[in-house]
């Protein structure tokens, strides 16, 4: 267990070690920014002293510092990530689950079938589509941004809803419909894609569960359908799901970047795209990073709570050492 | 010419032919492979068969209707965009350049990343476990933000882009041909081969490969529709194929605003975009499920 966790968290060593070369490589690139001279390696050192600091650079389109910009538009893309997360969890395990209960009935074929069918929906197609019609044409819902600009909330967590509810504007509630209103729209376009992904793996990991003899004993001893479901099979088939579940939220947060640059969400993904454009190199290294690092972490922290979560898991552990 | 066979011996069917026949008595899976074969046909032949060359301004024929529409004509079968560009002919050469560099890409990746998966698991010591580590890095971050990260170093094109998706699903094969490659070393005819005498490459030719081809065609489906996704992704965002390069996704992205005025200049990339995908992912799904049946 020990050695695992050691492990672990060295390839997040490497993995962060082989990203800040590249980030090296980019920021020299940006002409007076490091001191040049010495050799590359003192070079290579200043600048993770300088990381280590929050020391990101200058971006040359606004010339504000790096690290400030992302820590206004990360939390952007979080609020949206986590959204569409928890939306695909909900609609994603239950569905998951009566299709696995009865695999290879017409229902289970009928969800596989369409689940795959979202599946292959390109997701900025999707987003642009859903944008024209429901927000520009049929008026229902606000198309871009995350707020109405005539609410005045100040920035304390960056993430909109907690900071509407917080506010002590006397509109705050209304200003906090007006935030969910603007999160609906880019939560939905973004969970497709992951809840597809949730149901497939619910389903195999239910029919798996399903086969096992437990299964029958406990139906033998009368237990009723749901007892079944609740005491035994989500019980068994959920901590298998969290590696995935891990995977999926780096693929949320990637896909994040696409919708976000439909909807003109201020988030870090359409900041990163118009730093690409506008070849601003500091800003590119420190968006880079940010997202980087976030999923890797993000990644290894899953891998580590599976284990810690999940005995079976742990049991195959002891047995390799 | 009558029966000649006399005798009641049963022909016991090789596991290709039980995969063939296990796959063709699906009727979704062989609709798809026809659908399947359709794509490659209009892939090799899209030049010919494209009525108008893609980059053909016409500006007295601006979004002109497709032909089903009371203002369309034939000649335009699936009308004009807004500079007056025939769309039947981009989304023929748009095929080449979406799906067909992703099969190009994928069908790169699957070679490289197999050598070096087999490589990897036949070997023991500091290799593998360097070679796991890589990969376990380069896994921990999804393609398109891995592309994204390339691009970034490289800059915005369409031959960037393809490298950057290239290096960026590598990875997936290489750690899925080893994760399997690996279990089924373990087994025990793997171990009567050895004791037989089989070298290297026959346990791997003869032992292994038969085994891993299911692992082969799920990563190759998945390496597919995603090469597929991240191109006209790319493309979409500006940091792939530039205009006036008749990707899918460059197609959509100077589209958008013209979804009401003309909407089959949005709805035709993003659908032949979608069903590509589609088709690709029955294919190997189903496929992949005969094959199962196949060697059970």
């Amino acid at each position: 267990m020990f050695f695992y966790i050691i492990r672990r968290i060295n390839l997040l060593v490497i993995t962060v070690t082989a990203l800040t070369v590249i980030g090296f490589f980019l920021r020299s690139r940006v002409a007076g920014d490091l001191a040049l001279e010495g050799n590359l390696f003192s070079n290579y050192f200043d600048y993770l002293m300088a990381i280590v600091q929050g020391d990101l650079g200058v971006t040359s389109g606004t010339g504000q510092p790096v690290l400030d910009e992302i820590l206004i538009v990360f939390p952007a893309t979080l609020e949206l990530c986590f959204s569409a997360f928890i939306l695909s969890i909900a609609v994603g395990v239950p569905i998951g689950t009566i299709a696995g209960m009865q695999r290879g009935s017409s229902l289970d074929s009928t969800i596989m079938g369409i689940s795959l069918f979202i599946f292959s929906i390109p997701v900025f197609w999707l987003a642009s589509l859903v944008m024209m019609y429901f927000a520009l044409n049929w008026n229902w819902l606000p198309v871009t941004g995350r707020l109405n600009l005539l609410y005045e909330i100040d920035s304390v967590t960056g993430f909109m809803l907690i900071d509407t509810l917080i506010s002590d504007n006397p509109h705050s509630q209304d200003a906090f419909y007006d935030a969910l209103k603007h999160l609906l729209l880019p939560t939905i376009v973004l969970a497709t894609v992951p809840t597809t992904e949730v149901i497939r793996q619910m389903r195999n990991h239910v029919s798996d569960v399903m086969k096992q003899k437990y299964i029958k004993a406990a139906a033998s001893k009368g237990l009723s359908k749901t007892e079944i479901i609740m005491r035994h099979v989500l019980r068994n088939a959920i901590p298998n799901m969290i590696p995935h579940l891990g995977l999926q939220f780096s693929t949320v947060l990637t896909t994040a970047m696409v919708t976000e640059a439909v909807f003109s969400w201020p988030g870090i993904g359409r900041w990163l795209i118009n730093s690409i454009y506008q070849q601003d190199h500091a800003a590119i290294q420190g968006g880079m990073l940010t997202v980087a690092i976030f999923v890797v972490t993000a990644n290894v922290l899953t891998e580590i709570l599976t284990v810690v979560i999940n005995p079976i898991r742990r049991k195959e552990l002891y047995a390799q050492s | 010419m009558p029966n000649l066979n006399v005798f009641a011996d049963e022909h016991i069917l090789s596991p290709a032919e039980q995969t063939w026949k296990h796959y063709s008595s699906q009727q979704i899976a062989m609709a798809a492979l026809w659908a399947l074969g359709l794509l490659f046909f209009l892939l090799v032949f899209a030049p010919f068969i494209a009525p108008h060359e893609p980059d053909l301004r016409q500006a007295h024929l601006l979004l002109q209707p497709p032909s089903w529409d009371d203002k369309g004509t034939v000649d335009y079968f699936l009308g004009t965009d807004d500079l007056g560009r025939d769309v039947l002919s981009r989304l023929l050469y748009g095929l080449q350049l979406t799906f067909g560099n992703a099969l190009l890409i994928s069908f790169i990746a699957l070679i490289i990343g197999t050598t070096i998966g087999i490589t990897a698991a036949i070997s023991h010591g500091l290799l593998s476990s360097t070679l796991h580590h890589i990969m376990d890095t380069a896994l921990s971050i999804p393609s398109l933000l891995l592309a994204i990260i390339f691009i970034s170093v490289l800059g915005p094109g369409l031959d960037h882009s393809l490298l950057a998706i290239l290096l960026a699903s590598i990875p997936q094969f290489i750690r899925g041909v080893y994760l399997s490659v690996y279990q089924e070393l373990q087994k025990e005819y793997i171990i009567a081969l050895k004791l037989d005498g089989a070298n290297n490459y026959r346990i791997i030719r003869y032992g292994v490969f038969p085994n891993i081809i299911e692992t082969l065609v799920n990563l190759l489906t998945r390496a597919i529709s995603s090469a597929i996704i991240d191109i006209s992704a790319l493309g979409f965002l500006g940091l792939g194929a530039q205009r006036p390069l008749s990707e899918w996704g460059t197609m959509l992205s100077g589209a958008t605003d013209l979804v009401f005025i003309a909407p089959w200049t949005v709805v035709l990339p993003g659908l032949a975009i979608l069903v590509t995908i589609f088709i690709v992912n029955i294919v190997g799904e189903s496929l992949r499920q005969s094959i199962i049946a196949g060697i059970d």
